[in-house]
């Protein structure tokens, strides 16, 4: 047997257990109602310490795109995307105090579960939490689709297994602990995913110095791709489009966002905050610089994502190469699991109990959660069977839609009493037109911006639209202004 | 609009909140800059040009050192310095917040 299969097995059994603990975990809180169902189910009853919360969001926000896709363009394109991911490093702060202890403490006091509660009250329109629903459906889903083919991609190309069958495998996997655990499984698979993340990180960065000439590596760079080496002229663009995908756009991320109103107290968040820029700086600074120089190693690859699994297998063989490989797998499916689950929180307590059954017992609320769960995954592995070809490039398309979505009504209607549902509606309504239509002038060459990219022109097109709808309509009332800035 | 026996009265917790909030957006607004500027320095300029530390170019050293000294002032920030970064109840009864178990 290869080693990598039985790694991989071991992994995932591991996974499998996890899943089953965190469902016993869950069973053995005693619910009162439905809606203590939902908060245990889809957020774990806000009970978590820095160090699970740190984790889980590090493996949350940190997908694929991490470990292959963005490594694949800095060997492709070299340094600048190191730049430009660069702003990765900082993106769980940002979430977490610019959300700030305030969304906690809202959170708790309007009993906000799923994402979508905290546009419900904090706007008072059913239509707003409509158009946010279809948002968090269509869009995650789409990102969901590149997430499972990736993963199901690196197990073909390190197991061995065909391609449809590795999906196969990734897919019941993820989905099977996420139904059976919710937010609990979801939780501590994603600690064992992001504690395999950093030490995969570190074992990667030893092997690799300990092995290569760093001097020669550029040298051999300058000679096959120079233009890797140097900011060149649309520099300037993709870094600032990096700052807004990979920076702050988490603010405007469901599955990102829920996790800022998961933790137990204010000093958590603190700690979590600083562990996770310790944690990040270690694994990404890893994989985009070993991805931009695995250049010099690899002169030509023919599919840019697998230099850095090449890199792995070249440097340290497969029995540690394939402990190390896990930690993309493990990326892929923290991500997976948490989406998933956003979105079935979305059909389950915002339409299900909210809509359609408001006095649900706790076994149909429970029933209809796992199934959604279900459901969904089961939508998910269907688009999947047909791969996409450059993976980071979508990943960055659903990010931004849902940032250009999400991120004025949520980050404004946070801090700023003035903003109403006005504001929120029209930002809605317009991210993803607006983030969908720059991308096409961008793509077809209508709109020349020099590496600048669709989500740096459509986001503050979004936010100043909120903030003038806003200005232009009425307040919101004041009980809204009780709810959220009120003792 | 004015009601004077229940009237609004704004939760000091959330002043804490945003002042914490509004530093951490001037320390992250000042990291970017200092990274921006860092990288575009040493790296906008012709290959033939590039300067060379440690075998790798030095706009790529120098800018990547950014991270782990972030990281440093991070810690002192949200753990050492204090206010605005500290321990807030963040329910209402405090049952949950506030005090170490």
């Amino acid at each position: 047997m290869k080693p990598m299969v039985l790694i991989a097995a071991i992994y995932l059994v591991g996974l499998v257990i996890l899943g089953w603990y965190g469902n016993w975990q869950m069973r053995s809180r005693k619910v009162g109602d439905a809606r203590s169902f939902a908060l245990e189910y889809f957020l774990g009853s806000r009970s978590y310490g820095w160090f699970i919360i740190c984790l889980t969001t590090v493996a949350t926000m940190y997908s694929a795109g991490t470990f292959l896709g963005a490594p694949g363009l800095a060997y492709g394109f070299g340094y600048v995307w190191c730049l430009a991911v660069g702003f990765q490093h900082l993106a769980v702060p940002v979430l977490f105090l610019v959300a700030g202890i305030k969304f906690a403490i809202v959170a708790r006091k309007n009993n906000l579960v799923s994402f979508l509660d905290f546009f419900r009250e904090r706007y008072e329109s059913n239509w707003v939490v409509y158009v946010g629903g279809l948002g968090v459906v269509l869009f995650l889903t789409v990102y969901l689709s590149p997430q499972n083919v990736g993963g199901a991609r690196l197990f073909e190309s390190l197991t061995g297994v065909p391609y449809t069958t590795g999906l196969l495998i990734f897919w019941f996997v993820t989905s099977a602990y996420t139904v059976a655990g919710g937010f609990r499984a979801e939780v501590l698979t994603d600690v064992l995913q992001g504690l395999i993340m950093v030490v995969g990180a570190i074992a990667l960065w030893l092997a690799f110095l300990s092995t290569q000439n760093i001097a020669s590596i550029h040298q051999a760079i300058a000679a096959v791709k120079p233009g890797n080496l140097h900011l060149g002229p649309d520099a300037l663009g993709i870094a600032v489009t990096g700052l807004f995908t990979f920076g702050i756009s988490s603010l405007g991320q469901p599955h990102s966002v829920v996790r800022a109103m998961a933790y137990r107290r204010s000093k958590d968040l603190y700690i979590a905050s600083f562990l996770s820029v310790l944690l990040v700086t270690v694994f990404s600074s890893t994989f985009m610089l070993l991805g931009a120089m695995s250049r010099g190693v690899f002169p030509n690859l023919p599919v840019a994502d697998r230099a850095i699994p090449e890199l792995i297998l070249h440097l340290v063989g497969p029995w540690l190469g394939g402990l190390i490989l896990i930690a993309p797998v493990a990326a892929i499916m923290s991500t997976v699991d948490s989406m998933l689950l956003v979105i079935s929180s979305v059909v389950a307590k915002d339409i299900y109990l909210h809509h359609v059954n408001p006095q649900a017992t706790v076994k149909q609320m429970s029933r209809v959660s796992m199934l959604s769960t279900a459901v969904i995954s089961i939508i998910v592995l269907l688009i999947s069977l047909k791969p996409p070809k450059f993976l980071e490039f979508l990943v960055i398309y659903a990010l931004g839609g849902l940032a250009c979505t999400f991120w004025g009504p949520f980050v404004f209607g946070l801090h700023w009493r003035r903003g109403n549902k006005y504001g929120a509606m029209a930002a809605m309504l317009c991210g993803i037109p607006v983030y969908i239509l720059m991308d096409r002038l961008i793509k077809t060459g209508i709109l020349k911006t020099a590496g600048f990219g669709s989500v740096v022109l459509a986001f503050p097109l979004v936010i100043l639209l909120y903030v003038v709808v806003s200005l232009l309509t009425p307040p919101p009332p004041e009980n809204v202004l009780r709810k959220f800035w009120g003792k | 609009m004015a009601r004077p026996p229940n009237k609004f009265q704004p939760d000091p917790r959330y002043t804490a909140s945003v002042k914490g909030t509004i530093l951490f957006t001037v320390v992250y607004l000042t990291v970017i800059v200092i990274w921006f500027v860092i990288c575009f320095a040493l790296g906008a300029r012709p290959v033939a040009e590039l300067v060379y530390v440690a075998g790798m170019p030095a706009w790529v050293f120098w800018g990547l050192i950014v991270w782990p000294l972030a990281t440093i002032f991070i810690f002192w920030l949200l753990l050492w310095y204090g206010p605005p970064y500290k321990d807030i109840p963040l329910d209402e009864s405090g049952d949950d917040g506030g005090e170490l178990p």
